[in-house]
């Protein structure tokens, strides 16, 4: 009989960094609870209902069915303020934390051989959770979800041949009817399918080559824990999961508070000219995007054509960075890259949410942007400097009295590398 | 292997005659099993059978995934002409022109929307004279408004027009795309893009569009001018005709189609026989600072 645990894992994982995964999981986990709960009273409709809105019970409301049930579940469902917040606070703390765990694998080296195509899947995952964002954010239908989904969709309609094709797909008869259903159906259940499979494929991948051990230098470094060595470690039942239990209820009691605290605000609905309505926006995490079409020169085909690239090249970095070793300090180039990614969004979304439609003149553009990726260029170069030269040199002085500590080439007389003595004497 | 049974005789195996000994591999002896006439080439038989077997296959799943992407493709919703609609005051009665001059004039920064021709493409209506005094003839400055005739207004000074409030350049709406009348009390900028003192400016990505002049763009990101809506009223004077007093109606929209829809007319559902306006404050504060 098949077993229906997961596999066991060795006890140095123990540690919250190596579990960032599973915090997704459990986000995910989370959003599809509060979702279904939602779905319960959601009624994607652009056209009046008789749902009480702020107006006289049994009256038919002027405002949308859409933006009317979400102001019922906020005001008339019990627990519904709560639950709707902490659908959002939940929606943004799973891209968080699947940044989290993208950074994480990125710095560590995880998507070395044989972990490749787990890490394929997950940019994959990656690409289909932003899709949830973007899908999800028209379905209050505010006039700011309304407007902001509408920048999303022209920024892809104006691509040259794909916009055209795309465009039924999205805006179906063109009313915005159309485009809340497609929407819906994309945010209720096909991106939900799409999710669901890949994580399945992400997680079989993992079961299959176990968790990647601690990043090394050595390249001979055994990369993954076979069947044997599953008896040493410890049981899914009852360790881990009690373990991941208590992360995850750890995990909803600080989503509760924060939605307690700071329930979410619905603002106007789409459609009502009468009241004034705030600048356009998107969430935090299409920010970085919102603020680079601002920049002077920059058409939508070439900022969809910058994202796609960040894309490719993520999704197929395990086979541009193809050195055996994983350690940070041996992968100048591919850190210096990741940091200066990092650097990137987070400097074009503070910018994006402090300048909101200031065009960015090309110089000033180069100004802001260039210093991350020089100076990560020269602290990476520093350190690489200060750690990796250091550490060969101190190896080299070592006597070879030690095999298989200092790597295989040790008891051959080569160091750590397989640089050999005489070369790395040079360098000193 | 040896020893496997040859249940195929010579004159029941065409393909096989002459050979004495079993096969190697038992999937030709279920074929040879499976033969019912010895004159039938079984082998090709199976060939057709499993090309047929494909190409039903493959015509079903082929039309399978062209009927889903018909069917996810319904007739776009939209109008076959430009209607001729009534546009209402923010209290339902008829706009006239004398209304637009006497109450919405150039030294508010208020914005009066209505829809034309769809339910979802908003517009503005705007007065770019002031609300009193003759006209100067020096043109318009932030120091003096002075009155403007924007080509297509109507009214007494020719200064009264419609553009789409729908940026061109990523379709961020009114209140992000406002109109700034030019000098203080309503607008503190004190220089304006190109030197033009009426202007349109998105507060999404930055960019101005000269509202006297048919709402051509100033400065990027966008590229094309705004749509502009022809207005007319039912007391035309002259010939070519001028709409100088009257009550206000929408007929045609001219320039680039509304951003987001690939036709003015498509993409929504009509707006009916009127329109109604209505106001909607800018967005604050007022963005003064431009790219020069």
């Amino acid at each position: 009989m098949k077993k229906w645990a997961l596999r066991p894992q060795p006890e140095f994982t123990f540690k919250p960094s190596y579990w960032t995964g599973a915090f997704v999981v459990n986000a995910f986990l989370y959003q599809v609870v509060s979702g279904a709960l939602l779905l319960l009273y959601y009624q994607p409709s652009v056209n009046g209902t008789l749902t009480a809105c702020g107006q006289t019970p049994g009256t038919l409301s002027s405002a949308p069915a859409a933006w009317c049930s979400t102001y019922y579940i906020i005001h008339s469902v019990p627990m519904g303020a709560l639950l709707l917040s902490t659908h959002l606070y939940g929606a943004y703390a799973m891209i968080f934390l699947m940044f989290l765990h993208f950074f994480r694998g990125y710095y560590l080296g995880v998507y070395k051989s044989p972990r490749e195509f787990s890490w394929m899947v997950g940019t994959l995952l990656m690409v289909f959770t932003l899709g949830m964002g973007f899908t999800g954010y028209l379905l209050p239908y505010t006039a700011l979800s309304y407007n902001a989904t509408n920048v999303g969709i022209v920024l892809a309609l104006r691509l040259p041949t794909f916009g055209p094709l795309l465009g039924p797909f999205i805006l179906a008869d063109g009313t915005p009817q159309g485009l809340l259903s497609r929407m819906f159906d994309a945010h209720v259940l096909l991106i939900p399918l799409a999710l669901a499979a890949l994580l399945y494929a992400h997680i079989a991948l993992f079961e299959s080559h176990g968790i990647a051990p601690p990043a090394t230098s050595d390249p001979l470094q055994r990369r993954r824990y076979n069947e044997s060595e599953d008896k040493k470690g410890v049981p899914f039942m009852p360790n881990i999961l009690f373990y991941l239990t208590k992360w995850g209820l750890l995990y909803t009691g600080v989503l509760f508070g924060i939605a307690a605290l700071w329930p979410w605000q619905l603002s106007s609905y789409y459609g009502n000219l009468a009241v004034t309505q705030g600048v356009t926006e998107p969430d935090w995490y299409f920010l970085w995007l919102f603020k680079l079409v601002d920049f002077q020169g920059v058409t939508p085909v070439i900022a969809v054509g910058a994202s796609t690239a960040i894309l490719v090249y993520i999704l197929f970095l395990p086979f541009l960075d193809r050195s055996k070793r994983t350690h940070p300090r041996d992968r100048p180039f591919f850190i210096w890259l990741a940091t200066s990614l990092l650097g990137f969004f987070v400097l074009m979304t503070v910018w994006g949410g402090e300048t909101p439609g200031v065009q960015i003149l090309p110089m000033q553009v180069a100004q802001t942007i260039a210093p991350v990726f020089v100076v990560n260029a020269v602290a990476v170069a520093l350190f690489h400097w200060r750690y990796t030269v250091a550490y060969r040199r101190r190896l080299a002085m070592r006597p070879y009295s030690l095999p298989g500590v200092y790597g295989p080439g040790a008891s051959t007389g080569t160091p750590a590398g397989g640089r050999p003595t005489a070369e790395v004497h040079g360098v000193e | 292997m040896t020893g496997f049974p040859d249940l195929c005789g010579t004159a029941a195996c065409p393909f096989e005659a002459g050979r004495t000994r079993a096969l190697d591999w038992p999937v030709g002896q279920i074929h040879r099993v499976a033969a019912a006439d010895g004159e039938v080439d079984e082998t090709k038989r199976n060939v057709l059978k499993l090309a047929a077997v494909a190409g039903i296959l493959g015509i079903g799943v082929g039309g399978a995934i062209g009927g889903a992407i018909q069917y996810a493709q319904p007739p776009v919703v939209g109008l076959s002409s430009y209607p001729k609609v009534q546009l209402l005051d923010t209290d339902g009665s008829p706009l006239t022109v004398a209304t637009v001059e006497s109450e919405y004039n150039v030294e508010t920064a208020e914005l009066l929307l209505f829809y034309y021709p769809l339910t979802n493409e908003p517009n503005f209506l705007l007065n770019l004279a002031p609300k009193s005094g003759a006209p100067d003839g020096t043109g318009p400055s932030a120091s003096n408004p002075g009155y403007y005739d924007a080509p297509g207004g109507i009214g007494s000074n020719g200064s009264i027009v419609a553009y789409s409030a729908i940026c061109q350049h990523l379709g961020c709406p009114a209140p992000s795309l406002s109109y700034y009348p030019p000098g203080p009390p309503a607008n503190p900028c004190t220089s304006y893009p190109g030197g033009y003192a009426f202007y349109l400016h998105c507060q999404c990505h930055g960019s101005t569009y000269n509202a006297t002049n048919s709402a051509a763009n100033l400065t990027g990101p966008a590229v094309l001018p705004l749509p502009q809506v022809v207005l007319i009223t039912d007391e035309p004077t002259g010939s070519p005709p001028a709409y100088k007093s009257g009550n206000i109606y929408a007929v045609a929209v001219n320039g680039p189609p509304v951003n987001g829809h690939l036709n003015t007319l498509q993409g929504g559902y009509g707006v009916g026989a009127a329109s109604q306006l209505a106001k909607e404050n800018p967005s604050s504060p007022l963005a003064c600072n431009f790219p020069s």
